[in-house]
């Protein structure tokens, strides 16, 4: 990460975060500020969703492999970097690689995982092996 | 860390500015990367789960307005195992000097990441000043 300032763009965008320049966004998140993408996951009662944010990733450029029941998402924001050429003003996006692993809970059909990326949003679906899921039992 | 940020706007105390001061804290900050080519300055926000559909981008003579709303990423999961997103609208502001010319912002939506590109106005581009 490199910032460079001069007296003349300093004045060209003044920015109201510009005194916290690192710390300046509301994420008191020490995965995000290690450059590693924030995760959510959740549980339902057919399948397990994991949710990654990666702004600039490209499909081409992330991977998501299953292995020994560990998922592990992996991947680096390639087509963003800076042209030649230019004066960089300001830089506060995380560029170096990433990955982020996890373990498989037992219940996870690992032939039916799917993924999908969107607007900068990855979307890992694990649905849950038929057994395990939570049945009504129907009282007669 | 809000505290610094309200002092420069009181410095710069303008009705304009004062009028967006808006309730911060339903808001996240998007990280930016800033660059300056030759005839234009290019910001990129990373905002990911935005859509293009509800990003509002609006451009003032001295002002970027950047809001973007977020879906929440789960709805009504039986149980949340980690929660390290922020799903929250998306709100930052760039104050602009002269020079650049706000009636030809461009701006699209890629991948999550928001890119503008402000373009010089010609009293601002480097000239070459001919040696006699």
């Amino acid at each position: 990460m490199y910032v460079r300032f001069s007296p003349l763009i300093d004045s060209m965008f003044f920015d109201r975060d510009l005194t916290d320049m690192f710390s300046g966004f509301d994420i008191s998140n020490g995965v995000l500020r290690a450059g590693l993408p924030a995760v959510d996951v959740a549980e339902h009662d057919s399948k397990y969703e994991i949710v990654a944010e990666l702004p600039g990733v490209k499909r081409e450029d992330l991977k998501v492999s299953v292995e020994d029941g560990t998922l592990t998402l992996s991947g680096e924001r390639k087509q963003y970097g800076f042209p030649e050429g230019i004066r960089v003003v300001r830089h506060e996006t995380p560029t170096r690689s990433f990955t982020r692993s996890f373990e498989l809970p037992k219940d996870v059909d690992q032939t039916r995982i799917a993924a999908e990326l969107k607007d900068g949003v990855l979307r890992v679906q694990l649905p849950k092996a038929e057994h395990a899921r939570p049945r009504q039992i129907t009282v007669t | 860390m809000r505290k610094n940020n309200e002092g420069a706007l009181t410095r710069r105390g303008t009705s304009a500015l004062v009028r967006h001061r808006e309730p911060r804290e339903e808001y996240l900050t998007p990280v930016a990367d800033i660059f300056e080519t030759s005839d234009a300055f290019v910001v990129r926000l990373d905002m990911p789960g935005a859509k293009k559909e509800s990003l509002v981008v609006s451009a003032e003579p001295m002002l970027i307005t950047v809001k973007g709303p977020v879906e929440k990423y789960h709805t009504d999961p039986a149980r949340t195992l980690v929660s390290e997103t922020v799903t929250k609208a998306y709100y930052r502001v760039f104050n602009l000097t002269r020079g650049l010319d706000h009636t030809r912002i461009q701006a699209e939506f890629e991948d999550g990441v928001l890119t503008m590109t402000i373009p010089k106005n010609d009293e601002m581009k480097l000239k070459e000043i001919p040696i006699q």
